[in-house]
C-alpha cells in the first residue's frame, strides 16, 4: 500500500465500503445475467474497483465524469444508488434512465456522471467539453474521462487531448489499463509507450497502480486541485485488471489469457483485500467489521435486485418520449 | 442453503446449450471457479465453473440433453450430506422446462422469432396491441391487368362517388389513364354508357294464372326470374352454363335464384349465401309499384326492369353492356321474354 | 424593408443570440479571424473573444464532442462544420451521441447545441465539397434538421435552433450566401415544423427545400404563363415535417412534385413522396414525381455538374406532363 496523506478513518472505511458495493453489484449482475432474469448483455468491473473509488473519492458532486461500456464501477463510485441502477439493468421505468439506457448508458446527472458510453472512447468529447463548459463558465469544475486501453486506438481521443493542451482544460484523461481490449492483449494494438500519448501533447502524464486505492487517490486528489486551479489538462495510466471476460457471456478465455494470470490478480492483487488487510494492520478496522459490512452491503444488493426485479416496466407509451426535448 | 446451477446465458443469442460432460460427480466438493461441467452452444463448447464452494448433490440434467437457459442443471449444498442419486439417463430432462417444445438447431433472428428473454405480461398493454376487425375482407375480383381501366386515385374514387362506371367511360371514348377532369367531359354527356333496350308484352293470360296461387306477388316475381333466365339461355346460347339471377323489388326483397327456368320457381337463396360476382342477370320487379322503368347507372351484369302498366300489361326495360351482351342477342333476349309473359302456359310446361 | 446577404442575416442571428444569451459559443474551423471561408462569421471575435468564439484544430470529430459535452453541461454551442461533406467525419459524435443522449438517459440530459454547415452543388468544388446530405442526419431520430431557403429564413430559424434544446442541424446553400432578401431590422423567430407557402395555387403542389425554393419558383412563374396554376411550399425543417401543410395542399391541387438538392435515392423526396401517397392517395390525379440531385457524385466539370440538380426547366416539363395525364412509365 502506498503510504497515505493523513485522511480520518471515516474516509477510508468510506473508500472500502465504495470498493465492496461495486464488487457485490457486479456479482448481482453477473448472477442476474447467468441466471437470464437480465435482458441484453454487460460488462463487469470487478477487479478495478481501486480505480474508480480512488478517482471519484478526489472529486465533489459537481465534478463531471464520462463513464464507459464497463461503466457500473464509476456509476456506484460517483455516487449512485443500487435500487435505481438495478432497475435500469433489468429495463425497469425506476431506473436511472427509465429503462431507456440500460447497462452501457447509465447516466446520474445529479451526482455529475453524464453517462457510460457504448462507443469506446466514444465519450473523449463528452469530458474535455464539460471542462470547456467549466473553464468558460468559469465553474471551478473538473472533469473525469475514463476508458480503456482499448480507446487508445480511437482517434477522437487525441483530437480531444489536443485540444484539451491547447485550451489549457480541466480534464482528466483516466486510462485504465487492464491489458485487455475485448480478447486481444494491449500489447497487440498499442505501439510504443502508453505514457507517451499524453507527453506528445504537452500534457503532464502519471502512471500509477491502479490496484492501490491510496496511491489512486493520493495522485487523484493533487490533479484534481491542479485542474480546478487551472493547471490541467493531465493524463493517468492505472495499471490494473478485470476479473471476469469483456462481457458476462466471455467464460472461456484460455485462448487470449491464462487461467494462472487471472489467479495471480486475483489473490494478490486484489485491491479489496490488499486495502481491507492494510485497514486491520494500521488499526482502522477489524476484520469483522470489514466482514460485517461485506454482509451488510450484500443483504442492501439483494434487497434492491428484489425490488427491481419486481418492479414496472416503463409505461408503451413512453417509447416515444424523450426523443426531443419537449418544452423549449 | 442449497445452491440452484442454472444454465448460463452463453451468448447474446443464446437461449439453450447442450451438456457434454458433467466434471464432477455428485457428492464431490467443488469450489466457486471449479469447472463444473462443460456444454456446448452453437459457437463453442465451453466449461462453466460451480459458482458456489460446497458439495454437488444433485445433477439434473444428463449428458447429450439441450436445456434451456435459466434451468436448474445441479444443485451444490454445504454439505454432502444432501447427496441425491443422478435420475436415470431418461428421466434427466424430466424437469418441467425441459419437457417443452426442444429448442431447433437453426438459428433465427430475434426479431423473427420470440426472444428467450420476455418481459412478464404488463398490467395493461393495450395500448401497445392491434386491433384486428372482425370484418371478413372481401376478395377483389381477379381481373387480368389488360382489363383493368387505369385511371388516377382521384378519377376512381369520384366515378365510385358518382355512381358511375369507368368500363363504361372508356366505351364512351375516354383515354387511358383517366384523369379527375375526363368524369365531366363524358359522365355527363351520355348517361352511363350502358345500352338500353324497352319493351311491351300483354299481361292478361299471365294475371290469370296468378290468381290460382296462393302467393301471387312472390309466384309472379319467381316466375318472371324463370321467364328471364330461359329466354336469356335461349338468347345467348348458354344451353349447359349456369345462371344466377338476383331478383329484387328495389325494397326489402332480394333473393338469389341459380337456373330458375331449369328448376321450377321454388323460393331463392337470401344475399348473404352467394358471391355477388356469380350473378349473370338481375331482374327488378316493379309490378307492385306504379315505377315504369329502373336503369341502373353501372354494373357489368345484365339488368331487366318489369313493370305493370294502367291496363294489366307489362313494361320490359333491358340495360347491359355491349361488352356482355350483343345488341343482336339483347334484342332476342328481351323480345323472348316478352313472348313468354304474354304465353306463360307453353313456357311453365 | 433593407435588403441583406444570406450570410449578413446568419451574422447577424449569431450575434443577436450570443448578446442575448453569455452561454451561446461558437466554435469551429477559422470561425475567428477569418470569419470562415464564405465570411459569415466575420467580426464576431472583435465582439465576443477568444473565449466565445473559438478557432478549432481540423478535427471535426474532437470538437463536435466537446460541443455534446458542453451541451450537455450548461453552454449552447453553435459548431461550424466548413462543409456538409465532412458530416461523415463528425457521424458518430452527431448521431450516436447528440441525438440519443436525451433519449438514452430517459430525459435527464439535454443537448441543446446547433451544427451549422452548408450543402449544394454548381460551386466547380467536385465530389467532396459539393454533397447536400441533411438526409442522412434527418434519418436518425433526436436531431432537427432545418434548411432555410433565403437570408430571411436563414436567420429566424437560426434563432430558433440556438434557442432549442435539441441538437439541431442547419444546412444553408453555400451557393446562396451572397442572395439577397428583404429582412426586418426587429428580431423574429421562425418556428420549426411550420411550413412556409411561399405561392398558392390550384393545379400543382411543388414542395421544394433550400434553393430548390427558387427554382419551384421560377418554374412556379413559367407555369403561369402556361395557364398552370402551381402552390409552391417551403417545409424550412425537415425534421419536424409539416406534413399537415403539405398534405392539404396536394388534396387541393391533386399534383405534386417534390424537389430536393439531395440525392434522389433514399432521400427527402422519397420521404416527402411517400408520406403524399400514403396518406392524400385518394386525392391524387397525377403519381407524385421527385427531383432530386442524381444519384452521381458530383463531378467537376461544369459540363456534367450542371446536369446533377434540378433546374426549372425540369420541374416544368414533368409539372406540364402531370396536368396532361402523360406520365406513363406510371402505368
Amino acid at each position: 500500500m502506498a503510504k497515505p496523506a493523513q485522511k480520518n478513518s471515516d474516509a477510508y472505511l468510506h473508500m472500502y465500503r465504495q470498493m465492496v458495493k461495486i464488487r457485490v453489484f457486479e456479482d448481482s449482475a453477473n448472477e442476474l445475467y447467468l441466471t437470464a432474469k437480465m435482458p441484453g448483455l454487460t460488462h463487469m468491473y470487478s477487479g478495478q474497483e481501486a480505480v474508480a473509488v480512488g478517482i471519484c473519492e478526489a472529486l465533489e458532486t459537481r465534478d463531471k465524469i464520462t463513464s464507459t461500456h464497463r461503466g457500473h464501477g464509476h456509476c456506484v463510485a460517483k455516487g449512485a444508488n443500487f435500487k435505481q441502477m438495478f432497475c435500469e439493468l433489468l429495463g425497469k421505468d425506476e431506473g436511472y434512465c427509465h429503462g431507456k439506457g440500460g447497462s452501457m448508458h447509465i447516466a446520474d446527472q445529479a451526482n455529475g456522471n453524464l453517462g457510460a458510453n457504448a462507443i469506446v472512447g466514444g465519450s473523449a468529447g463528452i469530458a474535455t467539453g464539460a471542462a470547456l463548459t467549466a473553464k468558460t463558465l468559469g465553474t471551478g469544475d473538473v472533469a473525469v474521462c475514463f476508458f480503456g486501453d482499448g480507446a487508445l486506438g480511437q482517434g477522437l481521443l487525441y483530437e480531444c487531448m489536443n485540444m484539451a493542451a491547447l485550451w489549457d482544460l480541466p480534464v482528466i484523461y483516466a486510462c485504465e489499463n487492464n491489458l485487455y481490449g475485448e480478447y486481444t492483449h494491449v500489447s497487440e494494438m498499442a505501439a510504443g509507450a502508453l505514457m507517451d500519448r499524453a507527453s506528445a501533447f504537452g500534457i503532464e502524464g502519471h502512471e500509477v497502480d491502479g490496484q492501490d486505492v491510496l496511491a489512486v487517490n493520493d495522485l487523484s486528489q493533487q490533479l484534481v486541485a491542479r485542474a480546478r486551479n487551472g493547471e490541467g489538462p493531465f493524463f493517468m495510466l492505472l495499471n490494473t485488471y478485470r476479473y471476469h471476460g469483456h462481457h458476462v457471456g466471455d467464460i472461456n478465455r484460455a485462448y487470449y489469457r491464462s487461467k494462472e494470470e487471472e489467479t495471480f490478480w486475483k489473490e494478490t492483487r486484489d485491491p479489496i483485500t490488499n486495502f481491507g488487510d492494510w485497514l486491520v494492520t494500521e488499526k482502522l478496522a477489524s476484520f469483522d467489521e470489514l466482514q460485517a459490512l461485506h454482509a451488510e452491503i450484500k443483504t442492501e444488493a439483494k434487497a434492491a435486485v428484489n425490488y427491481a426485479l419486481s418492479a414496472a416496466y416503463p409505461a408503451v407509451e413512453d417509447v416515444t418520449k424523450h426523443v426531443f426535448v419537449e418544452t423549449v | 442453503m442449497p445452491y440452484d446451477v442454472l444454465m448460463p446465458q452463453l451468448g447474446m443469442a443464446q437461449d439453450s446449450a447442450v451438456i457434454v460432460s458433467w466434471l464432477k460427480a455428485p457428492g464431490d466438493a467443488v469450489v466457486a471457479d471449479d469447472p463444473l461441467i462443460e456444454v456446448e452452444t452453437d459457437k463453442a463448447t465451453m466449461e462453466i465453473p460451480a459458482g458456489r464452494d460446497g458439495f454437488l448433490t444433485q445433477i439434473r440434467a444428463a449428458v447429450g440433453v439441450e436445456v434451456p437457459v435459466g434451468d436448474v442443471i445441479a444443485i451444490i449444498s454445504e454439505s454432502a450430506d444432501d447427496f441425491v442419486t443422478m435420475p436415470a439417463a431418461g428421466e434427466a430432462h424430466a424437469t418441467p422446462a425441459m419437457l417443452s417444445e426442444p429448442a431447433s438447431n437453426t438459428s433465427v433472428s430475434a426479431k423473427t422469432a420470440t426472444a428467450a428473454w420476455q418481459p412478464p405480461v404488463q398490467n395493461d398493454t393495450s395500448t401497445a396491441s392491434v386491433t384486428v376487425s372482425a370484418k371478413p375482407v372481401r376478395p377483389a375480383k381477379k381481373m387480368g391487368v389488360a382489363e383493368r381501366v387505369l385511371a388516377s386515385p382521384k378519377a376512381r374514387l369520384a366515378v365510385a362517388d358518382r355512381g358511375l362506371d369507368l368500363n363504361a367511360l372508356v366505351r364512351q371514348g375516354a383515354e387511358q389513364p383517366i384523369h379527375f377532369c375526363d368524369l365531366d367531359q363524358f359522365s355527363t354527356s351520355s348517361g352511363s354508357g350502358l345500352s338500353v333496350l324497352s319493351a311491351q308484352a300483354e299481361g292478361e293470360t299471365f294475371a290469370g294464372l296468378l290468381t290460382q296461387q296462393a302467393d301471387p306477388i312472390a309466384t309472379r316475381r319467381r316466375v318472371l326470374s324463370a321467364f328471364a333466365c330461359g329466354a336469356l339461355r335461349m338468347a345467348a346460347g348458354w344451353s349447359d352454363r349456369p345462371i344466377m339471377v338476383e331478383s329484387s323489388n328495389l325494397g326489402d326483397i332480394r333473393e338469389y335464384l341459380k337456373n330458375p327456368d331449369l328448376t321450377g320457381v321454388s323460393a331463392g337463396r337470401a344475399t348473404g349465401d352467394v358471391d355477388l360476382f356469380e350473378v349473370d342477370l338481375t331482374l327488378f320487379d316493379l309490378t307492385e309499384t306504379r315505377l315504369k322503368e329502373y336503369r341502373p347507372a353501372m354494373g357489368h351484369m345484365i339488368q331487366v326492369s318489369v313493370a305493370t302498366d294502367t291496363h294489366g300489361g307489362f313494361s320490359l326495360c333491358l340495360s347491359f353492356c355491349s361488352d356482355v351482351l350483343s345488341v343482336t342477342v339483347a334484342a332476342d333476349f328481351l323480345n323472348n321474354f316478352a313472348m313468354r309473359i304474354e304465353d306463360p302456359i307453353r313456357h311453365i310446361l | 424593408m433593407r435588403n441583406i446577404t444570406l450570410s449578413k442575416a446568419v451574422n447577424e442571428a449569431l450575434a443577436e443570440e450570443m448578446r442575448l444569451d453569455s452561454t451561446v459559443i461558437l466554435m469551429g474551423e477559422d470561425v475567428a479571424e477569418a470569419g470562415t471561408p464564405f465570411k459569415v462569421t466575420s467580426g464576431l471575435v472583435e465582439e465576443f473573444g477568444t473565449t466565445r468564439v473559438i478557432d478549432t484544430p481540423i478535427s471535426e470529430p474532437g470538437f463536435t464532442g466537446l460541443a455534446v459535452g458542453a451541451a450537455m453541461t450548461g453552454l449552447r454551442p453553435v459548431v461550424d462544420i466548413m462543409f456538409g461533406d465532412f458530416l461523415f467525419l463528425i457521424m458518430d459524435q452527431l448521431c450516436n451521441q447528440a441525438a440519443k443522449t436525451h433519449y438514452m438517459s430517459g430525459g435527464k440530459l439535454t443537448v441543446p447545441m446547433v451544427v451549422r454547415t452548408n450543402m449544394g452543388a454548381t460551386r466547380r468544388s467536385a465530389a467532396q465539397h459539393s454533397q447536400s446530405l441533411h438526409a442522412l442526419v434527418a434519418h436518425i431520430p433526436g436531431i432537427k434538421v432545418a434548411m432555410p431557403s433565403s437570408a430571411y429564413e436563414a436567420k429566424g430559424l437560426m434563432k430558433t435552433a440556438i434557442r432549442d434544446n435539441n441538437p439541431v442541424i442547419i444546412f444553408e446553400d453555400k451557393l446562396m450566401y451572397q442572395d439577397k432578401a428583404p429582412v426586418p431590422e426587429q428580431e423574429y423567430l421562425i418556428p420549426f415544423g411550420a411550413a412556409h407557402i411561399l405561392r398558392e395555387g390550384s393545379d400543382i403542389t411543388l414542395v421544394a427545400t433550400s434553393s430548390m425554393v427558387q427554382v419551384a419558383q421560377a418554374a412556379a412563374l413559367h407555369l403561369a404563363e402556361q395557364g398552370v396554376s402551381a402552390e409552391v411550399i417551403d417545409p424550412r425543417t425537415i425534421a419536424p415535417l409539416d406534413e399537415e401543410t403539405i398534405l392539404t395542399s396536394v388534396k387541393k391541387t391533386s399534383r405534386a412534385i417534390v424537389i430536393d438538392e439531395g440525392h434522389q435515392s433514399y432521400g427527402v423526396t422519397a420521404e416527402i413522396a411517400a408520406r403524399i401517397a400514403e396518406k392524400a392517395f385518394y386525392h391524387l390525379d397525377a403519381p407524385v414525381q421527385r427531383l432530386g440531385a442524381m444519384d452521381v457524385p458530383i463531378p467537376f466539370s461544369p459540363a456534367l455538374e450542371d446536369l446533377t440538380v434540378p433546374t426549372p426547366d425540369d420541374v416544368v416539363a414533368r409539372a406540364l406532363m402531370a396536368m396532361r395525364g402523360e406520365l406513363f412509365h406510371a402505368l
